[in-house]
C-alpha cells in the first residue's frame, strides 16, 4: 500500500526499508522532525507565554492525529522513536522556558520550577489529544478546546493563584 | 567551538531543568538525538 501511494515498485520499498520496523521508524522520525520544525517556526517570534502556547497548539493541530498516536504509543516505541517525541517536546520547552522565566522574573506570572510549568501544560494538552474522540468526535480537539485550555492554564499561572511554588 | 561532550552535557542539563527528566534518562535521549545529527554523530 505504501509502495502504491509512493508510486514505486514493491521491491524498491524493501531496498530502502528492509523491515516494517525500519519503515515505521523512518516515518516517525521524518514526521517528528517536521512537527518540531513547524512548532519552532510558529513559536520562535513569540515574546509572551500566551503567544508560545498559541503557536504550540497551532503547530500540533496540523499533525493532530499522528501526534496523538505518537504520544499514546510513545512508551512502547523503540528508543530512537521516543527520542523523536522528546525532540518535539524540547522544541517547545526551549521557547516556553525562555519567555516564562522572563515573565516570572518581572512578576507577570507566579514563580514555579520551569519543568513543572512545562509539564503541567503538556499534561493538559496530551490528555485532550489522547482522548480526542471523547472531547471532539470526528474533529480537531485542539481547534475546539485549544482556546479554553490556554485560558485555563494562564489562569493557573497568574500571580494571585496559590500552590506549587516550591 | 563547542565540543561534542559540551553539547551533550548542555542539552542534558537543559532537559533536566526544563522538563524535569531524570539526568541519566535525559543523557540517553540526547545520545539518541545526537546520533541522528551528522555534525554530532560519533564516528
Amino acid at each position: 500500500m505504501v509502495d502504491m501511494a509512493a508510486g514505486v515498485a514493491h521491491g524498491t520499498l524493501f531496498v530502502h526499508f528492509p523491515t516494517r520496523d525500519d519503515l515505521i521508524a523512518a516515518v516517525i522520525e521524518e514526521s517528528g522532525q517536521r512537527i518540531a520544525a513547524r512548532i519552532h517556526d510558529l513559536a520562535r517570534a513569540g515574546t509572551t507565554v500566551h503567544e508560545i502556547l498559541v503557536a504550540h497548539l497551532e503547530g500540533l493541530a496540523e499533525y493532530e492525529a499522528f501526534y496523538a498516536r505518537l504520544v499514546m504509543e510513545g512508551p512502547l516505541l523503540p528508543p530512537h522513536a521516543q527520542a523523536t517525541l522528546l525532540g518535539i517536546q524540547s522544541a517547545i520547552s526551549w521557547l516556553l522556558a525562555g519567555v516564562a522565566e522572563h515573565e516570572m522574573a518581572v512578576g507577570a506570572i507566579r514563580p514555579m520550577p520551569t519543568h513543572l510549568l512545562f509539564n503541567t501544560w503538556l499534561g493538559l494538552v496530551h490528555h485532550y489529544v489522547c482522548n480526542r474522540e471523547l472531547f471532539a468526535p470526528g474533529g480537531s480537539v485542539l481547534e475546539r478546546w485549544g482556546p479554553v485550555l490556554i485560558d485555563h492554564y494562564e489562569a493557573l499561572l497568574r500571580p494571585g493563584c496559590k500552590g506549587g511554588e516550591q | 567551538m563547542t565540543t561534542r561532550e559540551e553539547a551533550r552535557e548542555g542539552m542534558t542539563a537543559f532537559m533536566v531543568r526544563s522538563q524535569g527528566i531524570d539526568e541519566a534518562a535525559a543523557r540517553k535521549a540526547v545520545d539518541e538525538m545526537m546520533a541522528k545529527l551528522p555534525a554530532w554523530a560519533e564516528s
